[in-house]
């Protein structure tokens, strides 16, 4: 039971680590994710190391979508590698479209010998892009490829991960992670355990580096964040630390005001809040 | 010399038991030294009623609340008491070991007292802990020589001929007895599966009546032992949960041994970060024990209504 139909309930700002096993499953969750994208006039980029596979291609055509006028019109981008994903969004944008849909397809990216802390890395610091809310991504990772330990490594570098075995009736990103419309600021929405540690550990580092470059202090509202684990709340506290004019944290639940207490940031609770 | 003493003091009667204990506190003040005292309330209040308005420079707290874990003593009493004094010499009366404590409690709390020497070892400070001689067990009594290194009775005070502390610990680190009930389990092998874990948690904690505020700690609970079993413990583990003497109990097994017998009891060097799991779990549980062999480790854990 793959959890293909949960694709429909991404949004924008979704960065998730997609893990299959089975190519029907696959080629399934990718057709139905760049069908969404084209009737939500998203621009949808298609990672890949080859040319657009045959199979996709008849896959997309069988659900009524005009791939050849889609490529032609670029709405429909297959490439190897982009420079840069924030000014590849800004260009989608100002050619008019709603956002971009990225489907990667990472198992290309396998083999070297320092590929995995590469990517991982690489994926981990990618997050940034997306707190915009104007690009959502799949990255596929094929568990025929990949080993459980490789795994272990590069699903924590993406806020939310999807298994084969998740149930699509209720799967939904573990985290959602949304810039705050001024100053340098966080909304973290979801749960942060040792299933994202790299994504969020990413993430607070970018709003540490933004609120450090404008000399202001940064903002992290939790209100949204059900669940945070010993490591998490450290991690917070250690951002708050990094950030000369102090990290606010608002909205928080009572019991991660308490573990955030007992590792040390006490001073860092917003108590009106 | 090592500046750390760790004193086991033996009284008959309330007499006995303030006479081991106020005039020790009362010297360690009019030196100007900090002092805590941590036994359980009834005896808290004997001895705050003795030292009289000397009282108000002594900090207090119920060990049955405070140290109702006897895995929280160290990190989250002795060792917070220490921090906030450094350069001094701190006079703590602990008493750790009562009479109601269950087996399984006890089992915790000898174990507890025997890691006391490794924890603060170089440590400035002296720890008394007070044993009733009239209700508490043989072993109990017997075990306390083994777990102090100087032993106090009717003013005396000489070395323990006993003293083993790390055989105490491997003592009681027995295989734990099994649930006698229905048991809900969930077993996992990726850090994906940990929400789910929650998820187990949450209905389970709810069938067995447990606050509100109690299932938020019973997830972190989860969400940190199974955390330590993907990363030390070989990558999977099992958690089992069942009600539990009117509340909830629970473990999370897995192929790792725990090696250090100190995991959990002391926060990392300043600003280190990570390692903390054990310690919080240590913090929110009302008690938590281990068995732990070359390859398999067991951490229960349980939650009162």
């Amino acid at each position: 039971m793959a959890p293909t139909a949960a694709v429909d309930r991404l949004r924008l700002g979704d960065h998730v680590c997609w893990d299959f096993d089975d190519d029907d499953a696959r080629l399934e969750t990718i057709a139905r994710f760049v069908e969404g994208g084209i009737r939500a006039h998203h621009r949808v980029l298609y990672l890949t190391e080859t040319d657009l596979p045959a199979r996709l291609r008849t896959a997309l055509r069988d659900r009524g979508v005009p791939v050849d006028e889609l490529l032609a019109v670029g709405q429909l981008d297959p490439a190897a590698r982009i420079a840069a994903l924030a000014d590849y969004v800004a260009a989608a944008r100002r050619d008019g479209y709603a956002g971009v849909r990225v489907v990667a397809d990472m198992s290309g990216a396998a083999g070297a010998a320092d590929a995995i802390e590469r990517m991982a890395w690489f994926e981990a610091n990618l997050n940034p892009v997306f707190t915009g809310g104007r690009v959502m991504a799949i990255c596929l990772y094929d568990r025929r490829v990949f080993t459980a330990a490789e795994l272990s490594r590069l699903g924590p570098a993406h806020p939310a991960t999807a298994r084969p075995q998740d149930d699509p009736a209720t799967w939904a990103p573990l985290l959602r992670a949304v810039r705050l419309p001024e100053g340098s600021g966080l909304r973290l929405v979801g749960a942060a355990d040792a299933a994202n540690r790299y994504a969020v550990a990413a993430l607070l580092g970018w709003l540490v580096g933004d609120a450090v470059r404008a000399g202001r202090a940064a903002l992290l509202d939790l209100a949204g964040l059900q669940f945070a684990d010993v490591a998490a709340a450290e991690a917070m506290v250690a951002a708050g630390r990094a950030v000369p004019a102090g990290l606010r944290l608002t909205g928080c639940r009572p019991e991660i005001g308490q573990l955030i207490t007992l590792v040390g940031g006490a001073g860092m609770l917003d108590r009106t809040a | 010399m090592n500046p750390f003493v760790h004193e086991g003091f033996f009284y008959a009667d309330p007499d006995g038991y303030l006479a081991g204990t106020v005039p020790f506190l009362e010297s360690a003040l009019s030196a100007g030294q900090p002092a805590l005292v941590a036994v359980p309330g009834p005896n808290l209040e004997r001895i705050r009623d003795a030292l009289g308005p000397a009282a108000d420079r002594v900090r207090f707290a119920d060990m049955t609340v405070a140290g109702r874990n006897p895995g929280r003593i160290i990190p989250w009493v002795l060792h917070a008491f220490l921090a906030e004094h450094p350069g001094t010499h701190p006079h703590i009366i602990g008493e750790p070991i009562w009479a109601e404590r269950t087996p399984q409690e006890y089992a915790a709390a000898a174990q507890h007292e025997a890691l006391i020497n490794a924890a603060f070892a170089g440590r400035a400070a002296t720890i008394r802990c007070p044993y009733d001689t009239g209700r508490l067990g043989l072993r109990a009594l017997m075990e306390a020589e083994g777990t102090h290194p100087v032993l106090v009775r009717d003013g005396h005070r000489w070395t323990s001929p006993e003293y083993a502390p790390f055989d105490i610990v491997a003592a009681h680190n027995r295989p734990l007895p099994s649930p006698d009930g229905p048991v809900a389990s969930a077993c996992f092998d990726d850090a994906v599966a940990l929400a789910d874990l929650r998820g187990l948690a949450a209905e389970q904690a709810r069938l067995a009546g447990l606050p509100q505020g109690r299932v938020a700690a019973l997830q972190i609970a989860v969400t940190e032992l199974a955390t330590n079993s993907l990363v030390h413990g070989g990558g999977t583990g099992v958690l089992r949960l069942w009600p539990d003497r009117g509340g909830l109990s629970g473990e999370v097994a897995d192929h790792g041994r725990l090696a250090d017998p100190l995991a959990g009891r002391l926060p990392p060097a300043d600003g280190a970060p990570g390692g903390r799991g054990l310690l919080i779990v240590n913090h929110l549980c009302d008690l938590v024990r281990i068995h732990t062999g070359p390859d398999a480790t067991r951490i229960r854990f349980h939650f009162a209504t």
